[in-house]
Formats: C-alpha cells, structure tokens, sequence
C-alpha cells in the first residue's frame, strides 16, 4: 500500500492522459500529411493506357477507348482506411480485429431466384455456418417477424436441423461465384468457401437444390495451400485505401453505340476460376469445378522484383482479376508501399509475365509542407525521449497498418519513420537519437527547474530524487506531473536567514533554524498542574 | 451509511431529476427514430444505437464531471463535511458515501437506456439472431459505464481543490479543465476501440483517480 501513493497515481494519470493528447494529434498531422502529399494524385491522371492484356483487340481498327488500368486512393481517408478506424467501421472493429470486417459478423448475401431469397451468415457464438431460406422477405405476422431457418451447411453436409454430424466450418472465407454452364441466362450460383479449420476449399452448389429440391451438393477440395488464403479476389474485396479501376477496350456500332470490344471479357466471377490472395502475397488460381488450385505464375502482390511482398507489409493494395471466355487471362495489382510514398500498378498476363508497369510517388512539395513537418518535429519531441528512442527499435519491421492508434508507441512518429527508412541498425538508431535531441535537452532543463524548485519548497531528499528522476526519464509528463503534485503552501520569510520557508515544519530547510511556533504553545493557564488535579478529584470523586 | 446517503441524495435532487428528465425526453425523441428505423431494417442493428449511445454517452461523461465536482465544491462552500465529522460519521464514510450518490447519478441514464433498447428489440425482433450484436452493445454500455465514473472520479479530484474565496475564477477555470479531461478520455476509447485494452486504461486511471481523491480527502483539514 506504502507503495501506491499519490506521486505515482498522478504520475499515471499525466502519463496517459499527456500522451493519449499527444497520440491524437501526431494522428491527425500524420493524416495531413500523407494526404496533402496525395492530393496531386486527384488531379493527374495515372493510368496505363492500353492495359497490355488485350493487345489483340486494342491495335484493331474499330476500336473506340483502349482498354486502361487506373489507380487512385481515397485521399480524402488515407489514415483512417490505413487504421479502419472511420465510423461506423470504428464500431464494428471493436477490438481491432485482425480478421476483415465482413467476416467479423454476418456476411450476408442475397439474390433472386425462383423468388427464393436466401441469407446465410457464419455465427462465431454457435461457431457453425448457417444458410437460412426466408421465403417471405421480412414479413411481420402478429407484429413480429417471421423466421424460418430451411437449412443448415457444415463440411460434412447439410441438414434441415442443427445437427453436431454436419460438422462445422471454421471462421470460413465466403465468395459468391456464378456458374454458366451454357449462358448467361442459366447462370446459377455457387459458393466457395475456404475452411480454416480443414485448410481445404469447399464448394456450394445451388443448382440441384432449387431447381429439382434435391440436397444440396457439396464439394469438397484437396488440402492446404502452402500459404494461408487470407482474401478472395473479386473486383471489389480489397477493404483498402486503393482502388484499382479496370476498363475494357470499347467500339462504336454503326447507330452510334458504345460497345465492349469482347463480351467475353470481364472482371466478375463469372467463370470457372477463383483467384485467392495468400498472406505470403502469392495468388492462387483456383478451379471452381474441380477445386484444385495452381499458383499464378506471378509474383502477387509485388514491386515488380520476383519476391512477392506479405499484404501485411502494405499500406494498401487492390488486385483486379481478369477473365476471358470464363477463364483466368491475368490481373492487375497495385500497392501502396509501406511509408505510403509510393504507388505501383503492374499488370501481369496469365503467364506471369509483367506486361505492363507504372509508379506514381508521393509529392514533398506542397503548401504548408514545412509548418506541417515543424509540428510534427515538435510534437515527437514531447514525447519522452525514451519512447522515442523505444520506437525506432520496436517498429523496425512493424507491419504497414500497425500501431497507427497506439498511445504508448505509435507508428505515426518521426522515430517510427526512421526506423522504416532504408537507414540501417546503428546509423539508424543515431539518426533517431539526433531528432530527439531536443526532447532529450528539454527533458534535462526540466528535470533542473525541478531539482531548484523542490530545493526551494523544501520538499526531502527522496520526494526531490524521484520528481527529478520522473521528469528527466518522461519530459514534459513528469514536469506537469510534479507541478500538480508539488504541496500548495503559503510560504513565509525566515527570520534567521532571509529565504523562503514552509511554516509547517518545525525547521528551516534552508538554515535549519527552529520555528518558534508561539501561536501553536499551549498558554500556561490551559495545563493542569499536578496538585490542581488531586483538588479537583478530591472535590468530585464521582468524575 | 444509509442516512448519509439519503442526506447526500436531498442535497443533489434537483441535478438527479434534471438528468432523468433529460434522459427521458432525449430517449423519447430518439427512440421513435430507433423504432422506425428497428422497423425499416429487420437485420442487425441500427446506426441509431450507435448514435445515441455515442452522442449520450459524450454528453453524460461531460455532466458526470460536472456534478462530481459541483458535489466537492458544495461541500466546501457550505461546509458539510465539517459539520457531519462533529457527528459519529468518518471521512471515508462521508466519501463513500457520496461516491454512491455519484453512481446513482451516473448510472441510472445507462440503465434507462438499457431498458429501452432491450424494449425495442423485444418489440421488433430481428431476423437474424443478434449473435455479435448483443456483445457490441454490452461492450459499448460497460465502456460507456467506465468512461463516466472515471470522469466522475476526476471531478470529484477537482472540486476538491476548489477554492471558495476565488469562487468565479475557479469555476470557468473547472469546466474547461473538466471538458478538456472529458474530451481526452472520449479521445482515449476513440484510439483504442471498445475493447479489453480501453478498459484497462481507463479502470487505471479511475482507481488512481479515486486513491487520489480518498488519501486528499481524508488529510485536507477542513
């Protein structure tokens, strides 16, 4: 209990309260700045123009638009697409799950046939994966609503009940595909899901089930990938701060009409692939008839070099997956590097060879850049010293979208920005320690301001250590600390020797002279004297 | 300890019905809103919920410090605690005691919104077993819960040291110092999402909070 006092409750209240201030701010100025240095990027056109896939169609001479791959970023929320912290996002992410927001709760799918509209969802609570058939969408009967659950799917099979011999999916990985055995008119819908648990793809056909109400078929896929699926790729499932925008070669008919120059050619699931991003980076090619996978012949996600990048290691990436006559023909992809300075498209044929390339950096040079980086430089050094000095080795080989919230060490310092940099180990750490020089003064300045005042209050000689101790180890926090801690006492004039002394002790802390406490003696006729006592009993004995 | 608190409670009753009557019209108002939208949407859960337990919950963290310190700041200016030691009461009772006052001023507009949103799903259920949902709204009420007691906590600490001969200057002083406290605790959960790490934070901050108050309280003379 001695050793909760109140110097350390104040000081862990200054500490977290100080720094959760300072982690906002360095929050929102980092934010400025990586969109201020994007901003340029609204304005230009990056693109690569024809795509490269599509040779064949773009050199014929009907053509009207060749086909294009653009990028572009949400400028407007670099940072809070790079945390996922944006309401209502910052709701649903609770705790900052690792796991994609769709997965988190209920991934809700819906469409129309044969006036079937079913919803499935995975519930993490009964850990099974449910596939409810609501035949009347949402109707109220006696002010409540209608519920039917039709069926229940685990890897086993499916059932009408809940039922333990089904088994159960594993925070699956879900993606609605559409089969086209002859047209697109007869088109039917599948599911592919990858189970973490039996690390093997799993496929969900619905054509048997609603046109002959049979049971529902499911197909089970070979085992592990060599990495773990970590996302489908579909034209729009990169939760990212990249967007990557795929336009097919277009022609104009004789009446005037804007045409694609092949029907056949899309970016949708339409077909008989599934293109599945792993966390090594790498792309699986999948068959969504067989369910047997190949890699793409491609690196992934990458900078162009043949070593694919971990999507961990990105500030964003989009990947768009081309098709052909129902068949994988290539994809794009784009990065957005780790410090968010530069942003690559490369486009890569079926055969894993990269066809087309473009990179776009981020500008330094824009209005406001100097009194930008100034405030940041300032607010780093109001951070202790030691945590900055902490920060260059903790975020060395941090992932790109890490730490960005954090209070203690977060990722949005000059430290952290260092410790990304191609800067190696000591050189590094020297240049780190040269930026928090100020801080490092500033913290030693204080802690002799504090040394002088606590001398002059009079506080002792382990109370002066620890204030001293606190506020060169933690700067400004132990500095406000001490000042709120500090007795608040009215001092007065020391007869003896001229300073400043506190009236409630019995000494000088200058001159040690005792306080002749006058006011404080009792006066004489206050004290009962022996013999008054004895007279006094003597004259009442019952008291 | 019962007399002291119903003693404490006749002292802010007038704050304690300005606050339910506040909760009540401000859940009345949103709630057909809530019910509408309960009734439009029969998957999942409103951004109605989030709102007012968003928007609610910033305005009761705010009126949590102002009325912890307006309880320490009675208490110095009419000198009741003074009084009361001459009585058989301790200071750790007369504390506590007004601590609970405190928690029922905080609490009871949680518990009110509780009732009412467990009304609206009973009335509207939903398609879909609320699974995830139900744990998103117990985690946002426990958080909000925190939030306020440590912001009581902190102004509590606060009119402790107010001083009564510098009565105007210290109260504008106090309600800047207290928004500013309340904003940063609001920009804490906001930083660390609505999770076991917040927590921790803030039942640190509250506990040192409250120690300091208790080891203040029971060696200030009176």
């Amino acid at each position: 209990m001695k050793l909760i006092n109140s110097k350390i409750c104040t000081l862990i209240i200054c500490f977290i309260l100080f720094l959760t201030f300072l982690s906002h701010i360095q929050y929102i100025m980092y934010d400025i700045y990586l969109s201020n240095g994007w901003r340029h990027l609204r304005h230009s056109e990056f693109k690569i123009t024809p795509s490269g896939l599509t040779d064949d169609l773009d050199e014929m001479a009907s053509i009207n638009k060749p086909s294009s791959v653009s990028a572009n970023l949400n400028l407007s929320n670099v940072l809070n697409y790079k945390a996922k912290s944006s309401f209502p996002y910052m709701i649903s992410q609770i705790e900052r799950a690792s796991y994609a927001v769709e997965s988190q709760f209920t991934s809700t799918f819906s469409y129309q046939k044969n006036s079937i509209n079913p919803n499935e969802y995975f519930s993490k609570s009964f850990d099974k994966f449910h596939n409810q058939f609501v035949f009347s969408t949402h109707q109220k009967i006696n002010n409540k609503w209608k519920k039917t659950n039709n069926l229940y799917i685990g890897p086993k099979g499916s059932s009408p009940k809940p039922d333990s011999k089904i088994g159960t999916f594993k925070n699956p990985l879900i993606q609605l595909a559409w089969m086209q055995p002859e047209s697109p008119e007869n088109s039917y819908p599948i599911h592919i899901i990858y189970d973490y648990k039996s690390k093997r793809f799993y496929r969900l056909d619905y054509f048997d089930y609603h046109i002959n109400n049979s049971e529902l078929k499911i197909t089970e896929g070979p085992t592990s990938l060599a990495g773990t699926p970590i996302a489908f790729i579909t034209d729009d499932s990169m939760p990212n701060n990249v967007w990557l925008h795929w336009e097919q070669p277009t022609r104009k008919t004789n009446e005037g009409l804007i045409k694609p120059m092949d029907d056949k050619l899309n970016n949708h699931l339409f077909g008989y692939h599934t293109l599945v991003l792993l966390d090594t980076g790498r792309i699986a090619v999948l068959d969504n008839n067989t369910l047997k996978w190949t890699y793409a012949k491609a690196a992934g996600l990458t900078k162009g070099r043949s070593q694919p990048v971990e999507p961990e290691k990105l500030s964003g990436y989009d990947i768009m997956p081309i098709f052909r006559d129902q068949n994988y023909f290539g994809y794009a992809v784009a990065n957005l590097s780790k410090s968010c300075d530069l942003l690559t498209i490369n486009v890569f044929d079926k055969d894993g060879i990269r066809v087309k390339q473009d990179s776009v950096a981020r500008t330094s040079h824009y209005y406001g850049e100097s009194s930008i980086f100034a405030t940041r430089f300032i607010l780093s050094n109001l951070r202790p010293a030691l945590l900055e000095l902490l920060s260059y080795v903790v975020h060395k080989d941090r992932n790109a979208n890490e730490g960005l919230l954090d209070i203690l060490l977060p990722t949005t310092t000059i430290a952290a920005e260092i410790a990304n940099s191609p800067l190696e180990g000591g050189y590094g750490f020297f240049v780190t320690f040269v930026w928090s020089l100020p801080g490092i003064i500033l913290s030693l300045i204080l802690a002799v301001l504090v040394q002088r005042n606590a001398t002059k209050i009079g506080l002792t000689k382990s109370d002066r250590r620890y204030w001293v101790l606190a506020t060169a180890l933690l700067g400004l926090i132990g500095y406000i600390a001490y000042r709120i801690n500090r007795p608040k006492t009215k001092f007065v004039t020391c007869k003896q020797c001229g300073d400043l002394r506190n009236p409630e002790d019995s000494h000088c802390h200058h001159c040690n002279t005792s306080w002749d406490l006058s006011h404080l003696n009792t006066p004489l006729w206050r004290i009962e004297q022996a013999s008054q006592k004895g007279e006094r009993i003597a004259s009442n004995p019952s008291v | 300890m019962w007399t002291l608190v119903k003693r404490e409670l006749s002292d802010v009753v007038i704050f304690l019905i300005t606050i339910q009557i506040i909760t009540i019209t401000a859940l009345a108002i949103s709630g057909s809103y809530l019910f509408e939208a309960l009734e439009d949407k029969p998957y999942g859960l409103p951004i109605h919920m989030y709102s007012i337990l968003t928007i609610g919950g910033i305005i009761l963290t705010w009126l949590a410090s102002i009325f912890g310190c307006y309880q320490m700041q009675t208490d110095k200016t009419h000198k009741v605690s003074t009084f009361l030691c001459t009585l058989a009461a301790t200071r750790q009772t007369i504390l506590l005691s007004r601590i609970i006052t405190g928690l029922i001023f905080t609490l009871l507009p949680i518990i009110l919104t509780a009732i009412m949103f467990y009304i609206a799903l009973q009335f509207h259920p939903r398609v879909f077993d609320l699974g995830q949902y139900s744990t998103i709204l117990i985690k946002m009420f426990f958080t909000l819960t925190l939030l306020a007691i440590t912001n009581y906590a902190f102004g509590l600490q606060l009119g402790l040291s107010f001083d009564k001969d510098q009565k105007q200057i210290d109260a504008g002083k106090f309600l800047l110092l207290l928004t500013a406290i309340s904003l940063l605790l609001i920009i804490l959960v906001y930083l660390k999402g609505i999770g076991l790490t917040c927590w921790m934070i803030l039942l640190l901050l509250s506990t040192c909070s409250f120690w300091l108050l208790f080891n203040k309280y029971t060696k200030v003379p009176l």
